[in-house]
């Protein structure tokens, strides 16, 4: 319907908007410290924010109809990315994720997610009857999750492997496979990413100061109890727009994964529950877009975008007020980052195609049964 | 799509999505305060603001003491990086000559934060201060800066490293100097770097209060060199010199040789620093002698035409020998005291009561601090009668069995010559506001009649006669009526007096007729030439003296000396005698002395000052200057009066030589 999609633009519209001026807020004292320029990070994500805004356009305008015959292809390239990902990329933090194509220099991660549930939406619409089938439905679709997810977890990046099976998993659900194949699997790979979440240090750290900040009643991590004193210090309306103190280096990252928190500082509960609640229309519209596509490819792919979005929403908030341990998730179109932008612009763009092309093809429909009936 | 599952996935986002807003629900609005609390204490930061400490004046409003506002550089070797240290040490380097492996070590050697350069003069760092590199941060810190150097050092005092008084005036005052410390809130980052100033609650620093001392810069200045010449010529330990108005108690001048130098007073020993005017005490010996004779007259149990039997110099008194160095038979109280005769003051004392004598001498303040404004005065000693000997009575009229301190000699004689009243002496005139305004006043302080006025006339003709025809001969300037007393006592040397080590002293006043100043004068241990008191320490008085006449045109002559040209030619920038109408023209060649501090923002007039005290209270304005020539100032580009302006310049012409038609020698 012409209408949804409206309501998703503008809404996403919005929250680009509003993460210019969080990003300008929340960067100024780390940019001019680094660079001398407090505008340094800003206009690098302003730069950021309008490619997104023309690829997101772009693809609301591209039938989205033709990537269905293409989603394996795109799914191998990717995979081939993860691998050349782990081949030769340089390591950040401990983990490599980044992958310098020269010119741009991106998380194949993000991708993977995109592709993937396109290839699960076009294998759910494919197989059909056959979905319920475990060996000739089942089995093929989960040995692209786990391979995906895998080179996805040891690069290591938990976080994004284990909402990508998370993802997947959901498709799958909604899809329709069979419950005992989907909780089986489950089982397996839950076992399987838990095992391995435990033998990076990297990710072990975090679950482990999650835990034991949940025990002893404070947050090990430094880094989460500075984004909820921000959240904290900001009461019920906030210190003010761009009054933000914990930017002033207290926060690390303030404008990336935490920037919640200097939204939480700034707006206070009225303005985090605002934004919230707009993740949450974008959500309900967008699943609304996916229930009238007019395939099944359309549907499952609608309904992994927003899931997916606001998933990363959800988490991210929950992050910064220290209710999950620390993940990689960005908070949607708000947070500084070239990557999760781009991939999040195109894939709306997808979502609001399929919510166009619903509506032409209603009116085609009715227009060929009008024909039908005049002949 | 199945409905059913759809709805089961949105439900449990949902039940997420609750359970985070309620989640918030309890950060920000039920524990709120509780963050905001943590947030400001970490975002905010109270740093006391230094105030300037007080300034500190001669009586004539030269600046002795002020603030220079140094800037001293630090690395936080957490913070600076390989590449950072690099940058700073080739920078700093470059700047101040030195070898960038100098900086490299120095950075390495540090444990946290160093620093790097100290207390550099802060205008020539501009460029360093706009170095940003990771790490290099710098700090306000000013610096003490005794202008004169050695100049009234044991006055002055110093202040450490802290910024506090550590002696003399800068010790006593310390409070009065320092000021209030100011307050400002300051929102940090977490670097610790300032990001805005809370303009609420501040509270701005308090500056100091200036002092204006009694002390006179140029007789400051003549004392300090005549005693350090005393001290070279005679090979002394050490000299103690005093100069005072025994009229109201005023320190003109007080110096200790050696000196020090207060901008770098941990290069000097503590036996350096020491105030041995206040500090240290002897036995006055001869010097004394003034002080008994006057209780004597006072009281009434001789007077000047008395005469005495001096048994030819070898008195046997009891069981003890007391010897005069010049024997004599017959003489008159007046020869006694000329001549300094003990056997003469030992026989006069038999006629007083000790119990009066006692009276006296503590009436003069004996055994007790004079409460000067300086630190660490000690108060001699002085036996009560009750412990006093059969011998006591005899020894302290000649001076010994007691102690003093020179500060209590000089005391003790203003008292004396001035008509009778004791003063307690002061080195602070005034202490003022730092808008220029009085704060309070140091009135002459009487303590007590001790004498009657009679007695001080009479004391002051003896003393005139010493000088004139005694043992004080070596005192005496022509033009000007001197009076005075010499002492040479032995110093106690493990606990016998010694036969090598004496100390002489000569405490002398003029003019007679109306004392203006009053000079003590003390070798401590004088080993070449002499060590008589009429030797060693009246031509040190008498060339201290002579330089004081010379700084004071009011000072009145004998009038029948006024045409003696050559008798007051003593100082260098003597200049013309007018023989005509009688009247002795002060040098032309001003100092410092003339310009008043009271505007800062006037062009004083320079001409006719050194270099050297021009660019001073140029410097003191902000005046930017050019010099053309050397010598002393002649033209000035901005007239005097003109009211200063931001950046303005100023050319000085200088000249060696002729000046206003004056002939310099």
């Amino acid at each position: 319907m012409k209408k949804h999609s409206l309501i998703v633009f503008l809404a996403v519209f919005f929250l680009i908007l509003f993460g210019l001026y969080l990003v300008l807020s929340a960067s100024s004292t780390y940019s001019s410290v680094k660079f001398e320029d407090q505008f340094q990070l800003f206009n690098s994500h302003l730069l950021k924010a309008l490619g997104g805004l023309f690829f997101l356009i772009v693809f609301a305008f591209i039938p989205y109809e033709i990537y269905k015959s293409n989603t394996k292809l795109f799914l191998v390239i990717v995979i081939f990315l993860l691998i050349a990902t782990l081949v030769i990329s340089t390591q950040v933090k401990g983990a490599k994720r980044w992958l310098d194509l020269g010119i741009i220099n991106f998380q194949p991660s993000d991708l993977a997610k995109i592709a993937l549930m396109m290839h699960l939406a076009y294998l759910v619409e494919m197989k059909d009857e056959l979905l319920r089938d475990f060996k000739l439905g089942f089995i093929p679709m989960i040995i692209w999750i786990f391979l995906t997810a895998f080179l996805i977890l040891i690069q290591p990046n938990i976080s994004s492997g284990l909402i990508l099976v998370v993802l997947s998993f959901a498709i799958l659900y909604v899809g329709g496979v069979r419950l005992s194949h989907l909780f089986g699997s489950i089982a397996i790979a839950g076992t399987a990413v838990a095992s391995l979440a435990m033998v990076f240090t990297h990710s072990r750290g975090r679950i482990v100061g999650f835990w034991e900040g949940l025990t002893s009643g404070e947050s090990a991590n430094l880094q989460v109890q500075q984004a909820i004193i921000g959240l904290g210090s900001g009461g019920m309306t906030g210190v003010g727009l761009g009054h933000s103190s914990q930017r002033n280096l207290f926060l690390p990252e303030a404008y990336g994964d935490f920037i919640f928190a200097i939204l939480g500082e700034e707006t206070g509960f009225m303005g985090a529950v605002l934004i919230l609640f707009v993740y949450l229309i974008i959500f309900v519209v967008g699943l609304l877009i996916a229930k009238n596509a007019k395939d099944k490819f359309g549907q499952m792919l609608g309904f992994g975008i927003v899931l997916s979005f606001f998933l990363s929403a959800l988490i991210n908030a929950s992050v910064a007020s220290g209710m999950v341990p620390t993940t990689g998730l960005p908070l949607p179109f708000i947070s500084y980052g070239g990557t999760s932008m781009t991939i999040l612009c195109i894939s709306f763009g997808i979502l609001i195609n399929i919510g166009l092309r619903s509506q032409k093809l209603k009116k085609e429909t009715e227009q060929s049964e009008v024909s039908a009936i005049q002949i | 799509m199945n409905n059913g599952r759809l709805f089961s996935v949105v439900v449990l986002t949902f039940l997420m999505f609750i359970a985070l807003i309620i989640r918030l629900f309890n950060i920000q609005i039920v524990r709120g305060d509780e963050f905001s609390f943590y947030a400001q204490r970490q975002q905010m930061n109270v740093e006391m603001v230094q105030p300037e400490r007080g300034l500190i004046f001669d009586r004539n409003d030269n600046l002795l003491v002020y603030n220079r506002n140094d800037v001293s550089f630090y690395v936080d070797t957490r913070m600076a990086k390989k590449r950072d240290r690099k940058a700073i040490a080739e920078k700093f380097a470059s700047f101040f000559n030195k070898d960038v492996s100098y900086y490299e070590n120095l950075i390495k050697k540090g444990s946290k934060i160093v620093c790097i350069e100290k207390k550099v003069f802060h205008e020539r760092i501009v460029e360093l201060k706009n170095l940003k590199v990771n790490g290099l941060f710098y700090k306000d810190e000013p610096t003490r800066i005794y202008q004169y150097e050695n100049l009234a050092s044991h006055i002055l005092g110093y202040v450490n490293t802290k910024y506090s008084g550590v002696d003399g005036i800068e010790s006593y005052f310390d409070k009065v100097l320092k000021g209030e410390e100011g307050r400002r809130i300051i929102l940090r980052d977490a670097k610790g770097e300032t990001v805005t100033i809370n303009q609420e609650n501040q509270k701005p620093a308090t500056s100091g209060k200036n002092i204006q001392l009694t002390i006179d810069k140029e007789i400051q200045a003549a004392l300090d060199e005549e005693l350090a010449k005393g001290k070279n010529l005679y090979k002394a330990t050490s000299f103690v010199g005093i100069v005072m108005d025994p009229g109201n108690g005023n320190i003109l001048a007080l110096s200790v040789a050696d000196n020090f130098n207060p901008n770098k007073y941990n290069e000097f020993s503590d036996t350096v620093r020491r105030n041995q005017a206040l500090t240290d005490t002897y036995e006055p010996g001869s010097t004394f002698k003034a002080v008994t004779l006057a209780s004597f007259l006072d009281k009434g149990v001789c007077k000047e035409s008395d005469r005495v039997f001096l048994e030819n110099g070898n008195y046997r008194f009891k069981k003890i020998l007391i010897k005069d160095s010049h024997a004599s038979s017959w003489m008159d109280v007046r020869g006694v005291f000329s001549n300094s005769s003990n056997i003469g003051m030992s026989k006069l004392s038999q006629h007083i009561e000790n119990e009066d004598l006692y009276i006296y001498l503590r009436g003069f303040g004996l055994g007790n601090y004079t409460y000067i404004n300086l630190p660490s005065e000690v108060r001699g000693t002085l036996k009560k009668p009750e412990n006093w000997t059969e011998y006591s009575k005899s020894s302290i009229s000649y001076g010994y069995e007691i102690s003093v301190t020179p500060i209590q000699m000089a005391t003790v004689y203003s008292a004396i010559v001035n008509g009778g009243i004791l003063y307690q002496p002061t080195v602070v005139k005034k202490i003022l506001n730092n808008d220029g305004s009085l704060y309070r006043e140091f009135e002459p302080k009487e303590i007590r009649r001790v004498i009657s006025e009679e007695t001080s006339e009479r004391m002051k003709k003896l003393f005139f006669e010493v000088v004139d025809k005694g043992t004080g001969k070596k005192a005496k300037i022509n033009g000007i009526n001197i009076g005075g007393k010499t002492g040479t006592s032995r110093q106690i040397v493990e606990g016998s007096y010694s036969r090598e080590k004496y100390n002489s002293s000569f405490i002398g006043f003029f003019p007679v007729e109306n004392p203006k100043y009053l000079v003590f004068v003390l070798a401590n241990s004088p080993t070449q030439h002499a060590y008589y008191g009429g030797d060693v320490a009246a031509p040190v008085f008498r060339n201290i003296s002579e330089r004081i006449i010379n700084l004071d045109p009011k000072l009145e002559l004998k009038s029948e000396l006024d045409h003696d040209l050559k008798l007051v030619s003593v100082t260098e920038f003597q200049t013309s005698l007018d023989s005509i109408n009688g009247k002795r023209h002060l040098s032309v060649i001003r100092t410092k002395n003339n310009i008043r501090q009271t505007n800062k923002w006037i062009m004083p007039d320079l001409r006719g000052l050194s270099i050297r005290d021009a660019v001073f209270e140029m410097t003191k304005r902000k005046i930017q200057y050019t010099l053309k020539g050397n010598g002393r100032i002649t033209e000035q580009s901005i007239p005097p009066g003109t009211k200063l302006k931001k950046g303005i310049v100023c050319r000085l012409s200088c000249d060696q030589g002729e000046l206003f038609g004056a002939r310099l020698y």
